[in-house]
């Protein structure tokens, strides 16, 4: 698989690794180095008597490094990667040293473990009365969350930009303390609201009805459909059992990573990965969670392909996924397929919120779109001159425009109702981040 | 979404003050508010929320895109050069990462040499650099982001410096920045449209503004302009007054020049002399010093009183008059080469040979310049610029040990690369003094350091400690912008 250094600077954990990482990509720093089709390996001389032993799994771009970092990848695996994608032909040695083949055995010998690691006995009935106590826990919750919201409605919204941050923190906590942390998570980010900006009233109450809904969703949970019941229990923080949807036989395809957004909530990464099947023509978000500096579970490169089958959370609305098998890595031939225009997008947008009314952004590949100015504001408009807006925060509109040159490109976005925000673009048949 | 508002406005008040008028609900809820509101069980809050969660996904499956003709957006021109290699794209990421302004302005010079452009991705990066930059890497910027930025300039106010205006338009309507620029760019092309314009602008500028235009000339004023800047010598401002008199003294055919060069002729001339008895015959310079009025000036732009010790009031006096002559005069007036027309000049007269310097660096006399270093084997760091090429590095080499220093600063204002030789010299010199040539040294200079230097890094630097180790890290940073600029040779060479 060959990286482009974009997608490999990608990787990193951090600027400073990310600039280390650039360091190493000098052939002088390495003291061996090779490469077979599956697997990478070097050896960097440090600041120790003995070089650090790097080498990465191409096939599913994992790393291992005998340097002390505790970030991943470390600037060595970084650096390595690089080196590959400029001097390729400097790597002449192509029969894996030992430490790097029993390394590579280790990792298939632990695959196979984690296969066959399951059925642990479980006490059903001890289940079950953890179950039936958690069930009442959340149900005075939603009750306590119900009298809550109506007092806001009561009293009316106007007066919640005054309200302090411990309005909302402390509804969150009680929300803990019912074990219902979905619903926690969710008062605590219309809490984060910015009161000040145009807009805040539709934002706020959109949140509060969405919290409604869930509240006499779970009243009325026998009445739902099977998949509208999980969504309820997701929304309000039940767990679906992973080693039953890991059961399934999913959905295998060849996966475009169409972006990989972090961001930090409670000192925990979260790594939203948006993908998009090419024969399924599903789009799919992969959660990541890790503490900083740690590694996430598994790594996904926008820009590329990944071989791979996922399982789909159980869901009226199907978005969430998780990587049973992550096959292999590759780069892709061609743009993936994707809406003609934005009544396709639209269409499809209303008939999810006929099944499901709780969605957040979602993402969504739109052939021919060309941003232009209008009303002092940039608009994506497609082949039949229909147009939507972009959102107004959005950062990189010169280098959308810049892709563009005013001709119609193919881009991927995220975003819902009347606010969509561009993730990358193809050019020239390449997918550029944005 | 009247019924949408209607919703907010209530929620805002709340439902203790306001209800939700069901009839000003569109047609497709009026059935579901129909429902809501027959529900008698529930309280108005609930029916408030349950009218509302309705009408949110009524919005929200509603949307429906702009359909506008109106909003239109030109095509950029298709490029008539190719796009920079993948490998000098990454190069000029790295560069942009880094914050390097010399090793951008080296990537912008490769690239425009190269007649290659940079890719598209690049080009709002690029564009913010230039409006940011104050070194004037604008017009490189401009070349390498072709048609694209010059299409892309046209979208956002704070790069429309960066779009092809045309020079009139800058002239009249820039900055006094820009109208400097374009002035000077336009002057080595036309002179005679920038005396135009300066001709028809003039009435309007104010006296700083006029100064500042005339210093524009420098070096690049030519025989036409000299009736209109003897007309500034009436102007009221004395700044004005002084620039106009300096540049006339830069034209060698000026009445001024040529008052000065008849003031000389009378005052330094050669005489044959007999020596040894009668014997021989040998000429002997005379030099009689001016007469010094009391009142009045000597002659226009020529101080009165010395401000030097060394020299008298005479001598100050001749001495101005040899600065500003050009030096071909002398070969005229003593009908001798130069170097013999220096060699008169001994003794207590030798006190005049730094006027000669002063005249050769005004006049750009390149032929003076290498018979007076032939002639004085002293460093004049003025006189290095008027050399041939080659020349210019044996000096520098010749005279480094003594005037490091002074040599330095001269190099740095090298637009091509330094010898490896030269860089060699320098680079042991700077690592000897790691406090007063740090990091930012090499930065600004690695578009002149040659990457073969990369080699003597690790063996230079001051030897003792701790001035070894800050050199040690300056070493560590510059070998990296080395490594970038060699990619970025081998980036241009593929």
């Amino acid at each position: 698989m060959n990286l482009s250094e974009d997608q490999i600077l990608a990787l990193a954990p951090d600027d400073a690794s990310r600039k280390s990482g650039k360091d190493l990509a000098n052939p002088a720093k390495w003291v061996s180095k090779g490469a077979d089709t599956s697997v990478l390996w070097g050896e960097c001389q440090g600041s120790g008597s003995k070089p650090y032993q790097t080498q990465i799994d191409l096939g599913n771009l994992a790393f291992k490094c005998s340097c002390p970092s505790r970030k991943f990848p470390c600037k060595h695996g970084l650096g390595l990667l690089l080196l590959k994608a400029r001097h390729s032909k400097s790597f002449t040695d192509t029969q894996a040293p030992t430490w790097v083949s029993e390394w590579l055995t280790r990792r298939t010998e632990k695959g196979e473990k984690k296969t066959e690691k399951k059925d642990k006995p479980v006490d059903e009935a001890a289940q079950a009365k953890r179950q039936q106590a958690r069930q009442q826990k959340v149900a005075d919750g939603l009750e306590e969350l119900l009298r809550w919201i109506k007092d806001i409605v009561r009293n009316g919204m106007l007066n919640l930009p005054e309200k302090g941050p411990a309005f909302w923190e402390n509804m969150a906590k009680r929300m803990i303390d019912a074990q219902a942390p979905g619903l926690a998570a969710q008062i605590k980010s219309l809490g984060e609201l910015n009161f000040y900006t145009e807009g805040w009233q539709t934002r706020c109450l959109d949140g509060l009805l969405k919290i409604y809904l869930v509240i006499k969703g779970y009243k009325n949970i026998d009445t739902l459909s099977t998949e509208l019941q999980q969504d309820i229990k997701s929304l309000i923080g039940f767990p679906q059992n992973l080693d039953e949807l890991k059961a399934q036989p999913g959905v295998s395809d060849q996966w475009f990573v169409l972006a990989k957004q972090v961001s930090e909530e409670e000192q925990l990464m979260v790594e939203r990965n948006w993908l998009y099947g090419l024969d399924s023509r599903r789009y799919a978000l992969i959660l990541q969670f890790y503490v900083r500096s740690q590694s996430p579970a598994m790594s996904l490169t926008p820009g590329l392909l990944t071989d791979a089958t996922l399982v789909f959370y159980h869901s009226a609305f199907p978005l969430r996924a998780l990587v049973k098998e992550q096959r292999s890595t590759k780069k892709p031939a061609h743009p993936p397929e994707g809406y003609s225009s934005w009544t396709a997008v639209l269409d499809n947008a209303t008939a999810g919120n006929s099944r499901y009314p709780f969605a957040d952004d979602w993402p969504c590949i739109v052939r021919e779109l060309k941003p232009v100015g209008f009303n002092n504001e940039w608009w994506l408009q497609d082949a039949e001159k229909n147009s939507m807006p972009i959102s107004r925060n959005y950062g990189a509109i010169w280098n959308l425009l810049a892709f563009s040159g005013g001709k119609p490109v193919q881009i991927s976005l995220i975003g819902k109702e009347k606010e969509y925000e561009p993730l990358g673009v193809w050019y020239n048949n390449e997918y550029k981040m944005l | 979404m009247q019924f949408w508002n209607e919703i907010i406005h209530t929620a805002l008040l709340g439902t203790e003050k306001k209800q939700v008028a069901v009839d000003t609900l569109p047609s497709g809820l009026q059935e579901a508010a129909g429902l809501v509101v027959a529900q008698t069980a529930i309280d108005r809050e609930e029916q408030f929320l349950q009218l509302a969660a309705v009408g949110c996904n009524f919005r929200q499956s509603g949307v429906s895109p702009l359909q506008q003709e109106t909003a239109i957006i030109p095509e950029a021109q298709p490029e008539s050069l190719p796009y920079c290699s993948p490998r000098a794209t990454q190069v000029l990421k790295d560069i942009l990462a880094e914050d390097n302004p010399g090793l951008l302005g080296y990537w912008l010079e490769c690239c425009a040499t190269t007649q290659v452009l940079a890719p598209p991705e690049l080009v709002p990066a690029l564009l913010n650099r230039a409006v940011n930059d104050r070194k004037g890497i604008l017009q490189d910027v401009t070349t390498v982001c072709g048609r694209r930025g010059e299409w892309l300039s046209q979208f956002n106010p704070a790069w429309a410096s960066s779009a092809v205006v045309d020079d009139v338009e800058l002239w009249q309507t820039g900055t006094p920045d820009q109208r400097k620029t374009v002035l000077r760019r336009v002057r080595q092309q036309d002179p005679a449209k920038t005396r135009d314009w300066l001709q028809q602008a003039w009435p309007q500028e104010n006296a700083n503004s006029k100064a500042e235009l005339l210093k524009q000339l420098d070096g690049m004023v030519q025989p036409e302009d000299e009736p209109w800047l003897t007309d500034l010598l009436a102007e009221k401002s004395q700044k004005v007054k002084e620039e106009a008199l300096r540049l006339l003294k830069q034209l060698p055919g000026s009445a001024l020049v040529q008052q000065y060069q008849e003031l000389l002729q009378s005052l330094i001339y050669l005489k044959k002399e007999k020596a040894l008895l009668g014997m021989i015959s040998k000429t002997v310079l005379h030099i009689q010093l001016p007469f010094v009025p009391e009142k009045g000036e000597y002659a226009p732009g020529i101080e009165k009183l010395s401000n030097d010790k060394v020299y008298n009031d005479g001598e100050f006096i001749l001495l101005q008059l040899i600065q500003s002559v050009p030096p071909g005069f002398w070969e005229q007036h003593f009908g001798m080469p130069a170097e013999d027309i220096l060699a008169q000049f001994t003794g207590k007269n030798e006190k005049y040979l730094p006027a000669f310097v002063k005249a050769i660096v005004l006049f750009r006399d390149r032929d003076w310049a290498q018979a007076y270093l032939e002639y004085r084997d002293i460093f004049y760091e003025e006189l290095l610029g008027l050399l041939p090429t080659k020349k210019q590095e044996a000096y520098c080499l010749r005279n480094f040990k003594q005037y490091a220093e002074p040599i330095i600063q001269q190099l740095r204002h090298w637009t091509r690369e330094w010898s490896p030789e030269l860089a060699k010299a320098i680079i042991d010199h700077t690592a000897k003094h790691p406090y007063e040539y740090p990091i930012a040294f090499y930065k600004t200079n690695i578009h002149r350091i040659p990457v073969s230097v990369i080699t003597i890094l690790d063996s230079a630097g001051p030897g003792g400690m701790p001035q070894q180790a800050y050199w040690n890290n300056i070493a560590d940073q510059f070998s990296k912008l080395l490594r970038l600029k060699e990619q970025i040779l081998h980036a241009f060479k593929e």
